[in-house]
């Protein structure tokens, strides 16, 4: 067989679960993100609630571990997000790097818990769940403050969080109001804890989404080096 | 049609072969012969000359009370009857008259109703009663009629089936068409169906597979083995089969997987196909298939472009490569088809590499893409349908050009897993309600879809394969897309029920969601050793998915047995024979005739093609949808339908469950605009083990029962459905969702041969078939068990 492969390792990541398992069983078993249930009846909008075999579906909301960086960037071209219903053009954002529980970065086709960071909704970039840190990008969102006026949202300030399980091409502005109604009610902190010594990056500007995706490739090499499938992919990009 | 208890607990119809084994002990009472299509009209069995041999009795008693009667003609029905008697006398001893000149109703044998014919025109000139030719029908006409008693020497070929696997039960011999390399191949000449065959020497010819227009041309055999192998053909009904000689042989054909052969008999021994002898494969398609290992490379040498970026505007830059498989030697095999593979949430596209390759190998050019699936299921099938356009768009540039010229657009099958399994379902009901349109393809160039363990996110309206084939694999180990039964999100058996034309589903013990591609988190979930792991799942994945897509893309049947055969009748070679797959089968609606598939006519008593249906000893009895009602998979009386994870409450799949601790059974009867099963080739149904039910458990194993087929005249015929291998398969024992342990209902079919009920001489009369009865317990199969059954149908190919 020829090939012209860049690809150089693939990540297996079989095996791990036991490990996960296992911290799976301490994260659920926190009072820390031990503050919703999940309803006994059937529901066709709800994902299964037992997984024997993947890290059960951990309960939400629950805060984001830690807010490691946040980067600010500029788009030469605007870019969709297609993370919530409304799917928004921006050119402005930031990429975080977040610590977080792995039972909530686990891949899984059953709806999956929607980061939230502040009033929007957050573009998983990587998995994570082998080294924990995650790396996401969060496009602009304006938000009005304590003040009346309406300013765009600062994600090193903003409430950080899982909020349910759900498709985010289904989540919307309302969506979104009543998940931060229901983290304010679970008593969630209203910004994200972040690691010590933090402080916001200088901002980055790139022509394009594919510039971006291979500053995002660095970042992941970084953080989470074992993901070179998503190193190499966003990478391979032109 | 109700019956009797007492006839209930004795299936007569079991094949008893010590009285039925002599032909002479084979006295039917019933003369109503009703040849099966397939069989020359020479070539009766010995049961039904023996009907015949009855009618010329009564024929010639009812002419000698006429003729005490002081009819005119006494004298020569005297002689009738001493001449015909006479004739009955050599027909016992299986003499066969030779000539045909006393068949008066040209019906392809001599026999009572030639007598009457001849006798009515008696004294006449009538010229088709005056076998003489003397002008006068008399004495001497009827010695010429005595004379060529019994069938008519065939005047061609007798095309049949011959290719076979040996049954436990009767018959003894299945006729099947598919067999792995290697394997025993046997050819089986029922000794009751061909009495005159039986003990003879004969000439065996594997030929290479001819047109019916190459057999018309040439009729000189030629064995691809260098000479034809000499056998006696067996004359004890219970072990019919003799092994063909297969050593040396090949399997495969170029890019099929099935090297096809035609089997002749040669009974003359004449080194010609003619007269008397026995062909299967007589038309285009061969007596049987010689198959390699499906799950095994192919024939060509691949080249993968690792990375390829087609630069859509319509297609989000963080996802716009592509992975892509072909032919080395693609310039040299024409127009192929196209085969997309779309990943599932958290996979990557780089991640199908065996499938890719695989299938590249068999001749196809495979396209893996990023897939959109983190949003969601529209973003996942907006991406399928834009890569499928951008792709055939760019054909000129992928590769240096390499692939121009050289993709089918018209034939396209896309492979999704998990929510990219969902996603190709959304893009085709897409394309299907005309909210995307390509001009690179259109609906009808999508042949097939492949979902793996698809999610079901949209529901019925949009997770919905329509009318478009639909091949379904899924392990039952999956820990994400588990087929839990308090969601319906996870429920992959949803996307496969509302595929409305033909579908398969592939349901594999002990894999689990990520075995189907190389790298994902391990989410087995399942009881400890019964994991099979990802290059077995992979290889079960490889195999059905190049069956499917030979069967569906190129008509190719060669491979199509191991979609729907039990899989203890025939696996791929390389996979494991501990390795638990359960298939299911259902043709288009055209391909089929229902008989009772439980959508219509809700009443238990009335089938949905309107006869009626009756129960004898069953219990618990319920048809509805197969939709868990509950949280959990526990037993409990308020949900007979537990463990059905195949339907939402806005899906229309129903089917019947019932359980039997004692012999029952259940009568479907025919109605009388389906009571023609010669239109078929098949008996069919599908069915599951009822999960977690006491009846279950307390068996643990394969449950088996039987089928029999009653004829309008009484006539009948009964087979068990082990006569296949294997029987119902029980449940994957995982646990969890409530106690006990047994997994999703897994339906699987249960596809009997109609030929097969024609197996010793039987009278059944498959063109007048009044009823189906299925039995269950007793001597009819397995003691106790609970059951989901469907579409009990015939199937017309």
């Amino acid at each position: 067989m020829q090939t012209t492969s860049f690809m150089r390792n693939t990540s297996n990541l079989r095996g791990r679960s036991a490990a996960f398992m296992a911290l799976t069983a301490c994260i659920v078993s926190s009072s820390t993100f031990a503050q919703e249930v999940t309803a006994p009846t059937k529901d066709s909008a709800k994902a299964p609630t037992q997984q024997v075999g993947m890290p059960a579906m951990p309960v939400t909301p629950a805060a984001a571990a830690e807010l490691i960086e946040v980067i600010p960037f500029e788009l030469a071209q605007p870019f969709t997000h297609s993370m919530r219903r409304e799917r928004p053009e921006y050119t402005r954002g930031h990429v975080l790097v977040l610590r977080a529980p792995e039972a909530y970065l686990v891949p899984r086709q059953v709806a999956e818990p929607v980061l939230l960071v502040g009033g929007q909704t957050a573009e998983r970039i990587n998995a994570g769940y082998a080294s924990g840190f995650l790396i996401v990008v969060v496009p602009e969102w304006r938000e009005r403050g304590a003040d009346g006026v309406e300013r765009a949202g600062d994600p090193s300030t903003a409430r950080i969080w899982f909020a349910s399980p759900e498709l985010p091409e289904r989540v919307d502005a309302a969506w979104i109001d009543a998940a931060a109604a229901s983290a304010s009610k679970a008593g969630l902190a209203a910004a994200a804890p972040r690691v010590a010594g933090f402080a916001p990056a200088k901002a980055e500007r790139f022509e394009n989404r594919d510039a971006l995706g291979r500053f995002l490739a660095d970042i992941i090499a970084k953080r989470s080096p074992s993901e070179t499938d998503v190193i190499d992919t966003l990478r391979a990009t032109n | 049609m109700a019956r009797s208890e007492a006839s209930q607990s004795n299936p007569a119809p079991q094949w008893n072969p010590a009285p039925q084994w002599n032909p002479a002990s084979q006295w039917n009472p019933a003369p109503q012969w009703n040849p099966a299509p397939q069989w020359n009209q020479a070539q009766r069995p010995q049961a039904a000359t023996q009907a015949a041999t009855q009618a010329a009795t009564k024929a010639a008693m009812q002419a000698l009370r006429r003729a005490s009667n002081g009819d005119s003609r006494s004298l020569a029905l005297h002689a009738a009857c001493i001449l015909g008697f006479g004739a009955i006398g050599v027909f016992a001893s299986s003499a066969v008259a030779g000539g045909c000149s006393g068949d008066v109703d040209g019906n392809g044998e001599v026999s009572g109703s030639d007598l009457a014919g001849l006798l009515s025109a008696w004294g006449s000139a009538d010229p088709s009663a005056d076998l003489d030719g003397s002008g006068l029908v008399d004495a001497a006409d009827l010695t010429v009629l005595l004379g060529s008693w019994g069938p008519c020497p065939p005047s061609n070929p007798t095309a049949t089936e011959l290719a076979s696997v040996q049954a436990s039960v009767a018959p003894y011999a299945v006729h099947l068409n598919s067999f792995n390399l290697g394997a025993t191949v046997n050819f089986a000449v029922d000794p009751l169906k061909f009495p005159d065959l039986a003990g003879d020497t004969v000439d065996v010819y594997l030929v290479a597979n001819r047109t019916a227009a190459e057999w018309a041309a040439s009729s000189a055999l030629v064995d691809v083995r260098g000479a034809a192998q000499a056998a006696n053909l067996p004359s004890n009904p219970t072990t019919p089969n003799v092994a063909l000689a297969m050593t040396g042989v090949t399997a495969g054909d170029g890019l099929s997987p099935g090297r096809g052969f035609d089997l002749v008999i040669d009974v003359d021994r004449n080194g010609t196909l003619g007269a008397g002898d026995l062909i299967d494969g007589a038309g285009d398609e061969p007596g049987f298939w010689y198959v390699v290992d499906l799950a095994a490379a192919g024939p060509l040498a691949v080249t993968q472009i690792a990375s390829y970026d087609v630069n859509d505007p319509d297609i989000l830059d963080s996802m716009e490569l592509e992975r892509i498989y072909y032919p080395t030697t693609i310039a040299t095999l024409g127009t192929r088809p196209l085969v997309v593979i779309s990943h599932g949430n958290g996979h990557n596209y780089a991640w199908y590499d065996y499938l890719g390759t695989h299938l590249a190998s068999w001749g196809y050019v495979v396209m893996s893409h990023q897939n959109d699936t983190v949003p969601g299921i529209e973003t996942a099938s907006t991406t399928t349908l834009e890569h499928t356009e951008s792709f055939l768009a760019q054909l000129a540039t992928i590769g240096g050009g390499v692939l121009n010229g050289r993709v089918d657009g018209d034939r396209i099958v896309w492979i999704g897993h998990s929510r990219g399994g969902e996603g190709i379902a959304r893009g085709y009901d897409r394309l299907f309600d005309g909210t995307f349109t390509s001009p690179n393809y259109q609906i009808g160039d999508v042949r097939l879809l492949i979902s793996i363990a698809p999610t079901d996110f949209l529901g019925s309206a949009s997770a919905n394969p329509h009318g478009v084939p639909f091949m379904l694999m899924y392990g039952a180990a999956d820990g994400d897309v588990c087929g839990c039964p308090d969601s319906d999100i996870g429920d992959s058996f949803n996307v496969f029920e509302r595929a409305e034309g033909l579908r398969q589903s592939t349901y594999v013990h002990g894999a689990d969601h990520n075995d189907f591609n190389c790298c994902g988190f391990n989410d087995f979930t399942g009881p400890t050793g019964t994991a099979i792991g990802n290059a077995e799942a992979q290889d079960v994945m490889k195999a059905a998915s190049l069956a499917m897509i030979r069967r569906v893309v190129e008509n190719d049947a060669s491979a199509e047995e191991y979609l729907w055969r039990q899989y203890e009748s025939i696996r791929p070679i390389s996979v494991a024979a501990t390795t638990t797959v359960i298939n299911e089968w259902n043709p288009a609606p055209l391909d089929r005739i229902v008989l009772d598939n439980f959508q219509a006519n809700s009443a238990t008593t009335v089938a949905s093609s309107g006869g009626a249906v009756a129960f004898v000893g069953v219990a618990n009895e319920f048809e509805g949808l197969q939709n868990d009602n509950n949280t959990a998979f526990t037993w409990t009386t308020t949900d007979p339908m537990n463990g059905a994870t195949r339907g939402r409450t806005t899906d229309a799949t129903r089917a019947f469950v019932f359980n039997w601790t004692i012999a029952s059974s259940i009568a479907w009867t025919i109605p009388a605009d389906r009571r023609d099963f010669t239109q078929g080739k098949f008996l069919s149904m599908r069915a599951a083990q009822g999960t977690r039910h006491p009846q279950t458990t307390a068996v643990l194993g394969d449950l088996t029962f039987t089928i029999t087929l009653i004829d309008e005249l009484g006539e009948e015929t009964s087979l068990q459905i082990s006569a296949l291998a294997g029987g119902v398969e029980e449940p994957y024992q995982r646990t969890g969702y409530g106690t006990g342990a047994g997994w999703q209902n897994a339906l699987e079919t249960i596809r009997l041969p109609l030929s097969a009920f024609t197996y010793g001489g039987s009278a059944l009369d498959l063109a007048r078939v009044e009823s189906v009865l299925i039995q269950f317990g007793g001597t009819s199969g397995s003691a106790q068990g609970r059951l989901v059954i469907d579409d009990l149908q015939i199937e017309t190919k």
